[in-house]
């Protein structure tokens, strides 16, 4: 047998273009639904274990998905806001622990998760080097963020301004780095942490700028005695330093400072069932359980999988026959190749074996390909599937 | 086939290699350990704090006399006040750093909370520096609430209900009985006071005895000096504003409340040009070695006293 | 009948006993047959083999190799009786006791020289230690026939009578007890067919293997010890000389 399995070898050897081209196509046919296959069970098992962790989450009523995706994996939507006191409400009848959650900005790219330390708590958060993220103005890195962006503890990070074109709107927020978290292998990897409030500061409802008395006359509109009028060309601050931090300021009520969603955290089961009722009960707001929102989600995503696995079948099979056309074109020139090792004392069939080895080296060595490519992709490209 | 072998370990070395990245990386969630104590940075919240859990389970975070509108904590203080199970505070409108820091809001208790929306008093506004010093702004919302007798009974509720549960005190469910003898001795004073006063007012220095006043059914004038012991220039208007309520006779009580510092040179000038003495009343807003409900009705006594030759 | 003169002492490199071969033609033609009374090839003798186109020497040479089976008759090799083995056996004893050198050389294109020659120990599943024997022996027989410095060149880039010499050595490097030429010298010149032959002679003589050469070139048949006319195997034995 090995000496069939050298003179199949070196058969393959000796025509490598030809093995190359078929190793390709094979490694192809196998390297996308191993892929698709990999990729889509570790999205649905990444999707899930988020989904598990999550009891519980509370946001203005429309679409659940929108809401559950917004606020498990950052996914930017345009979600209608839960005004703050609707969480102070919400802890109020102490069935759960509330986290507050915004995310409406982005930070080169990346989700700015304004949130509070329970949320940094609940998900397990740990700073590799310096701290959470409490003061106005600051912000917590995740692993992938922070490598990215070269960027540790005393580095300036700037949000990305929201409507580039619109003077009215908030500039970008120079946000100091107070410190980056440990990898989780998780969304929070890639997301930028602040504190609520730094979020509304985003907003333009919170903001600071030099005290009225102390502005350039140019730009005061009128002075009363109890209060200043100055234009709107007045420069807000555009980055939270120690010297100005107190001038920030809100305006308007506070109580209706606004929220993506407020994740839920129940002491127990029966907690969770009875806030979820009670809120969507009361209309106002919609509470969703993370997991049957997920596997809904998933029961479209695999039905469609489910589609493309047979078309990647088709593609395989296709590919099998081809491959088996090349062989047996080979098996025919190579007759005389046969009928000489025939004659001088191979095994009967040696031209199967031969060919059939041949295929087996060809399979081998595409599969192994294939193999490590999906290992690749899977190592460095593991959101893919989730970019689409 | 050495390539080949080469090729298979590398393809299964690299799927460990995933698999390994993926297992047990989501951190188990709620595993910080908080520290069982209440974290205080004003003098009522460390008195009702005190009041529901026991003196040994509050943590002072602020430093003694730190000024409520001033102080900001340092990263220090923020680490305490977020690894401690529960933070009382007083609110935005005392504690302005609540509104830049980022507390867990499950944690913080804000004893502002129990003020009914109608029971705040609003008085107007302006913001100015003096001299080189920083600028203030005045006014809005008056915040020492806790003075009132009946929004301190409210606050101690609040925070009775909101702290004993959660540091494993049992059933949160009335006012504990030495704070509330201790509130009503604090409103007789206030009472005392009011009939010491028999219908004149009290000329102070600074809003922050509207609450007590109101609660007493006493007539407050005030006049913001905005003398901090820097030895800046007083505000002309308030001096001027002050010298038409001392010319007054009968109207008020003759004495000249400081419930923030008293300044002794322009106390001693009042008390020479304008006939009035100066007063020392201690609202009980910061941190210090007595605490607050022993300030508040110390400071009610001795103004009654300051008031009682008249 | 026997082919032989006179008895001789040496050991059978092969012999073929009172066989019979035949198979049924395609229609309107007369059925093939082969008859050998007794024929015998002696360790380090050698034969030529004549005969016109059809008569049956590739069939003789067949028959000696255990490719065909004779339908009656005993043929053995080497002192092994190839009647009673099964097909992997007779397999297993042509690859070990016999060396074929083909018209066409039939060389591997994929491989070199050297694996060439080495393709009947691979075929019969050899271990390290019987190709670590054989790589010696090729490059030694390589020596031999003059292609050592051939030996890694892939046949494409050899000449015909350098592809000759492989075959040669291919055929020789088991040490086989027969080596069967099947018209060798068919596709080389005069001159080359020449010295092919006495390669061939020299080193079957020389390893003490008996020699059975298909051929028409009758200017080559004074170098055998015996020259056999396979139309006359059946009674007389056939030889000629």
């Amino acid at each position: 047998m090995s000496g069939i399995l050298f003179l199949a070898w070196r058969h393959a050897a000796a025509h490598r273009a030809r093995t190359s081209i078929l190793i390709a196509c094979v490694a192809l046919a196998l390297w996308v639904p191993w892929t698709a296959g990999a990729l889509a069970g570790q999205y649905d098992r990444t999707l899930r274990a988020r989904a598990a962790q999550t009891p519980l989450i509370i946001g203005a009523p429309g679409n659940r998905y929108d809401l559950t995706l917004a606020a498990l994996y950052f996914r930017p939507s345009r979600l209608e806001t839960v005004p703050y006191q609707e969480l102070e409400r919400l802890q109020e009848g102490g069935k759960a622990t509330f986290v507050p959650l915004h995310m409406r900005f982005t930070a080169r790219g990346n989700p700015i998760v304004a949130t509070s330390i329970e949320y940094v708590e609940f998900r397990g958060l740990q700073p590799v080097a310096g701290r959470h993220a409490l003061r106005l103005g600051e912000v917590a890195l995740g692993a992938e963020v922070a490598e990215a962006l070269g960027l540790r503890p005393g580095d300036a990070l700037l949000s990305d301004p929201t409507e580039l074109y619109d003077i009215s709107r908030p500039p970008a927020l120079k946000m100091r780095v107070a410190g980056v978290y440990r990898a989780t292998g998780t969304p929070d990897d890639g997301a930028v942490f602040c504190d609520v409030r730094t979020a509304w500061v985003l907003e333009g409802i919170a903001h600071g700028h030099a005290p009225a008395e102390e502005i350039d006359e140019s730009l005061v509109l009128s002075r009363a005695e109890e209060s200043v009028a100055v234009s709107g060309a007045l420069m807000e601050y555009a980055e939270v330093t120690e010297e100005n931090e107190d001038t920030f300021h809100y305006h308007g009520d506070t109580a209706l400072l606004p929220l993506s969603a407020v994740l839920a955290i129940p002491a127990s089961r029966k907690d969770g069932t009875l806030l979820k009722s009670a809120v969507n009960a009361a209309g106002d707001l919609q509470a969703v359980t993370p997991t049957s929102v997920i596997d809904d989600l998933l029961g479209v995503v695999f039905r469609i999988k489910a589609f493309f696995d047979l078309v990647g079948g088709f593609l395989l099979g296709t590919t099998a026959l081809l491959v088996s056309v090349v062989f047996l074109l080979s098996s025919r020139l190579r007759t005389a190749e046969m009928r000489t090792l025939d004659r001088i004392g191979a095994p009967r069939r040696v031209g199967a074996g031969l060919i059939g080895l041949e295929a087996v080296l060809v399979l081998l060595v595409a599969g192994a390909l294939a193999g490590g490519a999906t290992a690749a992709t899977l190592r460095w490209l593991p959101d893919l599937v989730s970019t689409f | 086939m050495g390539t080949v072998r080469t090729l298979l370990l590398s393809t299964a070395i690299a799927l460990c290699g995933c698999s390994d990245r993926r297992a047990g990386s989501e951190g188990a969630p709620g595993t910080t350990a908080l520290r069982s104590v209440v974290a205080v940075t004003s003098g009522p919240a460390e008195l009702l704090a005190a009041a529901a859990v026991g003196p040994d389970r509050v943590e002072r975070v602020a430093p003694k006399g730190a000024p409520l509108d001033r102080w900001r904590p340092d990263d220090g203080a923020l680490d305490a006040l977020v690894s401690a199970r529960r933070v009382l505070v007083l609110g935005d409108e005392a504690e302005p750093w609540l509104q830049r820091a980022g507390l867990p809001p499950s944690r913080t208790a804000r004893l502002e909370a129990a003020v009914p929306e109608g029971r705040w008093i609003e008085v107007g506004s302006f913001t100015h520096t003096h001299g080189g010093g920083e600028s203030h702004t005045h006014g809005g919302v008056v915040a020492e609430t806790w003075t009132d007798p009946d929004l301190l009974r409210a606050m101690a509720l609040r925070s009775d209900e909101q702290l004993r549960g959660a540091l494993g005190g049992g059933e949160a469910a009335q006012l504990p009985a030495g704070l509330e003898g201790r509130i009503d001795a604090y409103a007789a004073e206030l009472k005392a006071l009011a009939a010491a006063l028999d219908g004149r007012a009290l000329i102070a220095t600074h809003h922050g005895m509207e609450y007590l006043c109101r609660w007493a059914g006493i007539r407050l004038e005030v006049t913001e000096l905005e003398l901090d012991g820097s030895g800046a220039p007083p505000n002309d208007a308030a001096v001027r504003e002050l010298a038409e309520l001392a010319g007054l006779e009968g109207v008020h009580a003759g004495v000249l409340v400081w419930p923030g510092r008293l300044d002794p040179t322009f106390a001693e000038m009042a008390r020479q040009e304008l006939g009035l003495r100066s007063v020392d009343f201690d609202l009980g807003g910061t941190l210090s070695d007595r605490d607050t409900l022993t300030r508040l009705t110390r400071s009610a006594v001795s103004l009654r006293a300051a008031i009682e030759p008249e | 009948m026997t082919s032989d003169a006179a008895p001789d002492a040496r050991p059978a490199g092969a012999s073929l006993r009172g066989v019979s071969f035949s198979y049924a033609s395609s229609a309107g033609t007369r059925p093939f047959r082969l008859e050998v009374d007794e024929l015998t090839l002696h360790a380090g003798e050698a034969a030529a083999v004549i005969g016109p186109s059809g008569s049956g020497k590739t069939t003789l040479v067949h028959l000696c190799a255990g490719i065909l089976v004779p339908a009656s008759g005993e043929v053995s090799v080497g002192g092994v009786l190839l009647d009673p083995l099964t097909d992997a056996e007779r397999r297993r004893e042509r690859a070990r006791q016999v060396g074929l050198v083909f018209q066409e050389f039939e060389l591997l294109d994929y491989l070199s020289a050297l694996e060439n020659i080495l393709v009947p120990l691979r075929v019969r599943g050899a271990t390290r230690e019987e190709l670590r024997a054989g790589r010696a022996r090729a490059t030694e027989l390589a020596e031999a026939v003059g292609i050592a410095d051939l030996l890694g060149r892939p046949p494409a880039q050899l000449s015909q009578g350098e592809r000759q010499r492989v075959a040669i050595a291919r055929a020789l490097v088991t040490e086989p007890a027969l080596v069967l030429c099947d018209e060798p010298t068919g596709n080389l010149d005069p001159d080359a067919a020449s010295g092919a032959v006495d390669l061939l002679l020299q080193e079957a003589r020389a390893r003490g293997a008996a020699l059975l050469m298909v051929t028409h070139d009758h200017g080559l048949l004074d170098r055998f010890d015996r020259v056999l006319d396979v139309t006359a195997l059946a009674g007389s034995g056939g030889t000629t000389r």
